[in-house]
């Protein structure tokens, strides 16, 4: 089941949203106007989903290993660029210790490989680290625990 | 020198804390050994041939006297009494063990220093001009913008995970001794009026598909750099080969996209993010530059240089040393002192605690309690009174830190070769040792004047063979051991890749062959032309037809 960030915690996701996720392919050549959840692959350009962005609920980024940090730029690109506000769903390989560095790209929801997983990035500290430097110079990566107490993403 | 502040420090410790955390839950079995590996690299900690090794970082090659101490502490006590400065301006431990290095970590983020993203494929320390803030030459201090770029590329968490490892490097001067031209990004200070800006290169590196740096913007506003090196970044992280670690690096992207393609994109990104990315303030580089006053002014008394005045008449030794060793510092009261590590008592760029303690203090006494460390692994005081030259320099030579061999041949860069690392095909390590006793004649060297000799192991290039007057890299021929010479490589403002000699030479024949170019050298050379000078005149062919001449007959 997966994960998503509300108030400040992991919290297990009740499927709601059985939807059918299309991919950019799909959504690129049927054009549906209902279309409410998208899976963009590594290769993908974001910035595609710009025509569907209103109506788009939700958006997965994919990890075909938890070292491929191109999902990491999609979803700054979604959250910056598009001012995408619903979910973006990280899917595949999801790693403990890469959640804090991915929520502070935007991304708030988290779906793994397998539940054990799951089971311990609902339960580990999401954020190790007191204080940090980037999000000084660069407001638009803010630190975990900014966005922890933050409605953004909620 | 930049001051840590309570955040700085904070953020080290819970950084420490984290990677502690990290390896209990991996000797419980909760993190697998890839992933370990993974988050170890980001801590600086490797595993090699024999044991673990640690880079620590020595952001942009600055170094407190207390640091020096504490690193000297750290080779005591963890590792075999020794570490090894980098090319890139860091120091290593080949000893460590690994349940140790959170506590290493720990000791050494008490005097504000960490091993963050000194490895792994994210953004490296930064290095820069091991004169900054004493060079003549100076156009601005690089090191508030260094300091600038450590922090905000530190666990910088949209580039924590590139195609490969990124390396930065920022020059501020004419004549650039950051190598700026090697490096993915490549930063040269220019001022515009009271502004200060960049010319920014990219796409530059060694390896096994050496490429110099191409220009991406020739001037780019100071307040924009951050801005500008995440649009490259993120350019780089999408669209960076990551099926193949070899085509990995951004020179790669760079070369097959085209300069100008990739210019576009990079500029189309930038102008894109702009309203959303903040600019640099100047409050914030004014508070940086704050941190790196000038030196103060020399007291009256030191000023009295009579005594130096008199030596360099009387005595020549002395005056080798200076004219080699030191250069103008641009207060006149001052110079600047290097202090080469490359001798035949010991492997090119090794210390041993008992150094690097004598070392600390004789930075506290000579050079206002600084050094650096430069990216041929040498250290320099930058700041030293020119009344204490001589007492600096006699201190220096019972030490074995005043051979007056800088930027001479036996100022040899290596790579650890076969002795500790797993990719080696060859001894480096055996061949400098050659190089340190067949050419231990200091007149000698002298003749012969500036050359730079550079090796490496295998064509990963650690050594920067490509950029050595004379390059040399060990290769593998049927189990054994094999070097491939090429001439005419260059660091400078000019950087260029150096042409091969012919082919590779067993290891017996190597140091005959130097022997050889450098006899070519002294009959061809016209009067006052530098070993580089004479190999762009003539090009390599009348070197070949020497060392091979043998061979073929
Ligand atoms: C001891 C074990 C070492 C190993 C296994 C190792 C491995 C490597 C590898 C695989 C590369 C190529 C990376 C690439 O092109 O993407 C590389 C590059 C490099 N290494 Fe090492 N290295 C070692 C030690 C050192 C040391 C001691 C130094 C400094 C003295 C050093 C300095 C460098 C530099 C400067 C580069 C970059 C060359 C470039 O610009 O592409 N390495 N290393
Ligand atoms: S050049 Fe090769 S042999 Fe030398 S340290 Fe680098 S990887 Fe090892």
């Amino acid at each position: 089941m997966p994960l998503k960030l509300r108030d400040g915690k992991l919290v297990s996701h009740e499927c709601t949203d059985q939807d059918d996720v299309l991919c950019l392919l799909q959504l690129q050549e049927q054009h549906p106007h209902s279309a409410q959840a998208v899976r963009l692959n590594p290769e993908d350009n974001a910035l595609a989903l710009q025509p569907w962005i209103r109506t788009l609920s939700r958006i997965d980024v994919t990890y075909p290993a938890y070292t491929d940090g191109r999902a990491h730029s999609q979803a700054r690109l979604l959250r910056q660029r598009l001012g995408f506000a619903g979910e973006i769903r990280a899917v595949g390989d999801v790693r403990i210790d890469q959640i804090s560095m991915m929520i502070r790209c935007g991304i708030n929801a988290f779906e793994c490989f397998d539940a054990d997983t799951e089971t311990g990035i609902a339960s580990a500290q999401l954020c190790h680290l007191s204080a940090l430097y980037n999000n000084r110079y660069q407001p638009e990566y803010p630190s975990v625990s900014t966005l922890l107490t933050d409605t953004v993403f909620q | 020198m930049y001051r840590y502040t309570e955040h700085d420090r904070g953020f080290l410790k819970s950084r420490v804390a984290e990677f502690r955390d990290q390896t209990e839950r991996w000797q419980a079995g909760e993190i697998d050994e890839d992933e370990y590996k993974q988050l170890r690299l980001r801590n600086g900690l490797y595993v090699q041939r024999h044991a673990p090794m640690l880079r620590v970082a020595i952001p942009y090659g600055q170094l407190s006297s207390d640091q020096m101490r504490a690193l000297a502490h750290v080779a005591r006590t963890w590792d075999k009494g020794y570490g090894h400065i980098t090319t890139r301006q860091n120091i290593q431990y080949n000893w460590p063990e690994i349940p140790d290095v959170p506590d290493i970590l720990d000791y050494l983020a008490d005097v504000d220093m960490h091993a963050i993203q000194t490895s792994g494929n994210c953004i490296r320390n930064t290095t820069s001009d091991p004169l900054a803030g004493a060079a003549e030459d100076e156009v601005e201090d690089p090191r508030p913008w260094c300091e600038l770029i450590r922090q905000w590329s530190t666990l910088h968490p949209e580039f924590n995970w590139l195609p490969r490892k990124f390396k930065i490097a920022v020059t501020g001067a004419e004549s650039d001794r950051a190598a700026v031209q090697i490096h993915d990004i490549g930063l040269r200070l220019i001022k515009r009026g009271s502004e200060s800006g960049f010319e920014v290169l990219v796409g530059g590196g060694l390896g096994r598909t050496p490429h110099i740096g191409s220009v991406i913007r020739d001037y780019l506003p100071g307040k924009h750099l951050l801005s500008y090196l995440s649009a490259i970044l993120r350019v780089y992280n999408l669209e960076g080969r990551r099926d193949n670690l070899y085509k990995a690096r951004i020179k790669i992207l760079v070369a097959t996209m085209g300069i100008d393609q990739f210019r576009e994109k990079v500029e189309a990104e930038w102008q894109a993010s702009s309203d959303t990315v903040s600019e640099v303030q100047a409050s914030t580089i004014d508070a940086l530059r704050a941190m790196f006053p000038p030196p103060p002014p020399v007291p009256g008394p030191a000023l009295d240089a009579s005594d130096l005045d008199a030596r360099l008449e009387s005595d020549p030794i002395f005056g080798q040393w200076y004219r080699v060793n030191t250069r103008g510092h641009r207060d006149t009261g001052r110079r600047i002192v290097y202090l080469p590590l490359k001798n035949d008592e010991r492997p090119a760029g090794d210390l041993t605690d008992t150094m690097m303690d004598v070392i600390a203090d004789l930075a506290d006494r000579y050079a206002l309690g600084e050094l650096r460390t430069t990216h041929d692994q040498n250290l320099v005081f930058a700041h030293v009174a020119r009344a204490d030259l001589v007492a600096l320099w006699r201190e220096l030579r019972t030490l074995g830190l005043a051979t007056p061999n800088l930027g001479h041949l036996t100022d040899m860069i290596v790579c650890p070769g076969l002795d500790f690392c797993s990719l080696a095909n060859a001894g480096t390590l055996t061949l400098y040792d050659q190089v340190q006793a067949r050419f231990d004649d200091i007149d000698y060297l002298h003749d012969i004047g500036e050359i730079s000799v550079k090796v490496s192991g295998c064509m990963n290039a650690c050594g920067h063979h490509h950029i050595g007057d004379i390059g040399i890299l060990g290769v593998e021929k049927h189990g054994k051991e094999w070097y491939q010479l090429t001439l005419g490589g260059h660091a400078g403002n000019a950087a260029s890749l150096g042409k091969r000699l012919g082919k590779a030479l067993p290891q017996h024949e190597v140091i005959p062959a130097i022997d050889t170019v450098l006899n070519v050298y002294l009959s061809t050379r016209l009067h006052g032309e530098s070993f580089a000078q004479t190999v762009r005149r003539v090009g390599v062919t009348p070197f070949q037809e020497v060392v091979y001449a043998v061979k073929v007959a």
